[in-house]
């Protein structure tokens, strides 16, 4: 495949399904793996690490573009899954012209609200994922307790958490 | 109602780069990163309030990218202008990007090893602290009993029992409060 290809594969699939990465996941999997251009302990690998690397779960591709071709595949990857975010400019320059409109002020209330039930469905299948035992239950609640009893910032909670953990499961492991 | 103001510059291209690229370095996916924006943009720094963020999080819900890449894009095209857009995004992904590309050039190496159990058992808990933490503060208006909160009520449980896709329960749930919110006072969603 070449990278003008994979380029436009991964664009074309990210704009088709609004955000669902389950279903560009499965959208890949079908052309990439099933075509034979990655193994599929590659795909898996490469849809692993964007679940255990900072930044949005997407930047899967980038590891993708880099198996398939290189440096170039990876920032064209990127690139390509950036590029349809701007399609928000001109949907928020028509809400700023109607949002004074009953009907669109109840949408936007209707769609926040939605989207907090969304927030705590997401962080549920999460948890279903990563509360597999012990020392992953003792992690996530030392970061609640840093960022809610001990008053540190977000980021502080994380890593002092996810350091505790590492020493915890060295512990349990010898 | 949240407001989306207008365009004006509010914050310089370097002090945009900041905010994002720290907010680039939250573990759990979209939502670790909305954790650290909302931190920096509404907690510490407060230029952004708490409804507006969330009313750019939903609208970024129904684009056709990632979320966070719409919501760095409208939130850096709103505190800088275009040039705001383009610095937003390559400093939220810039940490990740390296640490996917430095990984996958490791492949060899990784792939069968322990780091990535390693980091299973401890920065996806961690994640999960704070993307709950985030759903917490970002939700915290709705959590009185309000017609508001009975969507958010309703809109968890059909994504969780049922197969309806993210994008199409937000619509649901915007349709439906054109419907029933419309002109409803706020009490709510007041923060």
């Amino acid at each position: 495949m070449s990278l003008g290809q994979l380029l436009i594969v991964i664009f074309t699939y990210n704009l088709l399904t609004f955000g669902n990465g389950s279903a560009v996941l499965a959208l890949l999997q079908h052309r990439l793996v099933d075509d034979g251009i990655l193994g599929l302990n590659q795909f898996l690998y490469a849809y692993a690490l964007g679940r255990v690397t900072p930044g949005q779960n997407n930047l899967y591709l980038a590891s993708v573009g880099y198996m398939i071709s290189g440096w170039l595949g990876a920032l064209g990857a990127i690139v390509a899954i950036q590029l349809p975010g701007y399609l928000v400019l001109p949907v928020l320059k028509g809400y700023e012209r109607v949002r004074h409109q009953r009907s669109v002020q109840g949408f936007i209330r209707g769609l926040t609200a939605a989207s907090v039930g969304l927030m705590f469905a997401v962080a549920f299948n999460i948890g279903q994922e990563a509360l597999t035992g012990l020392v992953p239950w003792i992690v996530f609640l030392a970061t609640l307790a840093l960022v809610f009893i001990a008053k540190r910032g977000l980021l502080t909670g994380m890593v002092g958490a996810a350091v505790l953990g590492v020493v915890l499961k060295f512990i349990f492991s010898i | 109602m949240a407001e989306i103001a207008e365009t004006r510059p509010r914050l310089s291209p370097a002090q945009l780069f900041i905010i994002f690229f720290k907010a680039g370095c939250g573990f759990g996916g979209g939502l670790g990163v909305l954790a650290l924006l909302q931190e920096q943009l509404v907690t510490l720094r407060r230029i952004l309030p708490d409804k507006e963020l969330m009313t750019l999080w939903s609208i970024g819900r129904l684009m056709p990218s990632g979320t966070m890449t719409a919501v760095a894009v409208a939130v850096g095209y709103r505190l800088c202008g275009f040039i705001g857009t383009v610095v937003a995004l390559i400093a939220m992904i810039i940490p990740g990007f390296i640490c996917v590309v430095v990984l996958t050039i490791a492949y060899g190496y990784l792939a069968h090893g322990a780091v990535l159990e390693y980091i299973d058992a401890t920065l996806l808990p961690a994640a999960l602290g704070i993307v709950v933490i985030s759903a917490m503060r970002l939700g915290k208006p709705l959590f009185r009993i309000s017609l508001d909160m009975v969507f958010a009520v309703v809109a968890c449980g059909l994504l969780l029992f049922t197969h309806i896709g993210p994008a199409v329960m937000l619509l649901i749930g915007g349709f439906a409060g054109a419907v029933l919110l419309r002109g409803k006072p706020e009490e709510a969603t007041k923060s």
